[in-house]
């Protein structure tokens, strides 16, 4: 009872802290705005608020929580600390399929490239793609280490791809890309929004659906079969969750580096747990915190200048995990 | 209770064993025991349902094996692997409470009756006090006896055990052996355990399935000894099973050098163990004589005080 109500204190706090950045992160932008435009009429500032900072906040919590729980099942599939959402190439296949259509493209008509939709649909192809693969071979092998290196060589081959794509692509293409390898979490509008939120919201349902199975693959997998636990059927639904959470966000945002291995290290020291009842609620709301105090933190030189989220990301997360390393050494 | 019919284990390639007919009753404690390759573990594995047999049947309570849905076979075997267990965080409770897994609802919450089952397992292996410890904070022993209590709350009438006590002291490979002859009695489940320990298992076993190359034998251990199945499963130049107390003794190799020892026990036992390890034979006709007594051994009109003085000056 007493770790019970301890957990709905943690959890309490969490949600503060969320809120409490959600609306910093409305507050702070490149833009000063007084307190009071909150709640104003003007329509520049409703404009500001309404159709940029509130998606682009909003963004950070969903893409924020998504990732950190593509984190997490990846870490509880292959029983690997240093798993995370990108471990089986989805953002290399991303990246992909959005540099064969920036870099290749210029066969397409300008009003598609311009439109946005487009390299969002490539980016979704792109990283379906590498997901159907690696899914495809998850039904062969054995070993689920296997498929983890398995997802890490498609990563490579998109990876090499890209590269030889670079090479032979004029400078502005190139920009493009670069630019969206940064990753930006302005560039999802309310319409982008419409498509986003569902298609994670379902990556996010599919993951508490089988947090039970979850909780048994916590002993390995010849444990967890010992359990009745359908270890083909449990790996399947761990990548198509993954390739919603995952895939889609970083269709819309690029790809958001570390802070999805992170966090889940973060909250499992903070409840000290590993029961995915815990895990995954508390992934989501410690992944969205997380993010959002990332995106504040690119806009601190203000004055129109802001900087890329990719690399703040990193800047936070792999800290984290070096200081976890760290502490493990200690402990054992 | 479980039953194999002309059962072939292996792997696709590679046949381990073949046309296998084994019994196991209720309370019955088996050892599966046989020199590194004999397929222990791959009979253990297929027995589990983890690996599929290349030929045959195997039946439980009437009912085959290979037709069982994930979930009836999880309510019929429980598991005691080799596999480490070394999940961040996770408290004996919360590893005995996956034990329930099969009983769960969807998102895996326990009821009542889960959490009684869960104590009465922690109970019986005498875990009760460390529910709440990490499985980092208990020592090896403990952790398996916490791996066999996940096994008791799964509530299976048979439970398998892939070298429970591989890695343990001899104080805890005794203790987990005890505790599994205790259940077995206990809780009337059938415990089929795959082990070297061959004393251990030859005290304790109920049934013994002894694999060789030329496939198993079955018997209680005394029958296995009597008829010298044991002696040919494993004896070799280097070592026989003393016919008389069941334990194994290294052949050692033997010298030239004859003694004949009289005296008190257990100092002459202790002697003759010691002459034995270092080549030196005993023999009542030698000429040589070691007279031991007041704890004090007399060679050559020397006056030795400890056994490994003596040792020195017979080797000069």
């Amino acid at each position: 009872m007493n770790t019970l109500s301890k957990n709905t204190l943690r959890f309490v706090g969490l949600i503060l802290l969320t809120a409490t950045l959600f609306l910093l992160d409305i507050a702070f932008g490149s833009v000063r705005l007084p307190l009071e435009a909150l709640f104003s009429d003007n329509p520049i500032y409703h404009e500001i608020i309404y159709n940029f900072r509130l998606p682009k906040a909003l963004t950070a919590i969903i893409t924020g929580a998504a990732i950190s729980v593509a984190g997490l099942l990846m870490q509880t599939l292959f029983r690997n600390p240093l798993a995370g959402p990108y471990v089986l190439g989805v953002s290399s296949g991303a990246s992909l399929g959005v540099a064969i259509y920036l870099l290749a493209g210029s066969f397409l008509p300008f009003a598609f490239i311009q439109s946005g939709w487009g390299l969002v649909i490539s980016a979704i192809l792109g990283g379906m793609l590498v997901l159907l693969l690696v899914l495809s071979i998850s039904f062969r092998v054995r070993q689920a280490v296997s498929l983890l290196i398995v997802g890490i060589m498609f990563g490579q081959i998109a990876g090499s791809l890209v590269t030889i794509l670079q090479n032979s692509s004029n400078p502005d293409s190139l920009k493009l890309f670069v630019i969206w390898t940064f990753g930006s979490l302005s560039a999802v509008s309310w319409n982008y929004m419409q498509v986003m939120l569902p298609l994670v919201a379902i990556g996010l349902i599919v993951a508490l659906v089988i947090q039970k199975s979850l909780n048994g693959l916590l002993l390995g997998e010849n444990y967890a079969q010992g359990l009745g636990i359908s270890i083909v059927r449990t790996r399947f639904l761990i990548i198509v969750a993954v390739a919603l959470l995952a895939g889609t966000t970083t269709a819309f945002t690029g790809p958001i580096a570390f802070l999805g291995m992170a966090v889940p290290h973060l909250v499992r020291g903070l409840f000290r747990t590993s029961d995915h009842h815990i895990m995954l609620p508390g992934t989501m709301l410690c992944g969205a915190s997380l993010l959002l105090l990332c995106d504040i933190a690119t806009q601190l030189p203000a004055d129109g200048y802001t900087l890329p989220i990719n690399a703040i990301s990193a800047l936070v997360g792999a800290p984290i995990i070096i200081w976890i390393i760290l502490k493990k050494k200690s402990t054992s | 209770m479980l039953q194999t019919n002309n059962l072939h284990i292996g792997y696709e390639h590679h046949s381990v064993q073949s046309n296998l007919n084994l019994q196991a009753n209720a309370r019955d404690l088996i050892c599966l025991t046989g020199t590194n390759g004999a397929g222990k573990s791959t009979l253990l594995r297929t027995l589990a349902g983890l690996q599929k047999p290349l030929k045959g049947q195997i039946t439980i309570l009437g009912k085959s094996v290979q037709k069982l849905t994930n979930y009836e076979r999880s309510t019929l075997f429980s598991l005691v692997l080799t596999d480490t267990i070394d999940t961040e965080n996770l408290t004996v409770h919360d590893l005995v409470a996956l034990g329930r897994f099969p009983y769960t609802n969807w998102a895996g919450n326990l009821s009542e009756i889960d959490e009684a089952k869960i104590t009465e397992s922690l109970q019986q292996v005498n875990l009760a006090n460390k529910a709440h410890n990490f499985l980092n904070e208990i020592s090896d022993g403990e952790k398996q006896r916490a791996v066999i209590a996940k096994a008791l709350a799964q509530d299976t009438p048979l439970v398998l055990l892939d070298e429970p006590t591989a890695h343990l002291d001899l104080p805890n490979r005794i203790d987990i052996m005890l505790l599994l002859r205790r259940l077995s009695v206990n809780t009337k489940k059938t415990f089929i355990l795959s082990t070297h320990e061959l004393d251990l298992a030859l005290q304790m076993a109920d049934k013994i399935w002894l694999m060789t190359p030329n496939g198993v034998e079955i018997g209680i251990p005394e029958d296995l000894m009597l008829t010298g199945k044991f002696q040919e499963a494993f004896g070799s130049q280097a070592f026989k099973f003393d016919e008389e107390d069941g334990h194994c003794k290294i052949n050692h190799l033997v010298g030239p050098l004859q003694v004949k020892i009289i005296g008190e026990k257990p100092a002459i036992l202790w002697l003759q163990r010691a002459l034995i390890r270092c080549g030196i034979q005993v023999s009542e006709s030698a000429e040589m004589t070691i007279d031991v007594h007041d704890g004090i051994f007399y060679l050559k009109n020397i006056e030795a005080h400890s056994i490994e003085e003596t040792l020195k000056i017979l080797m000069d």
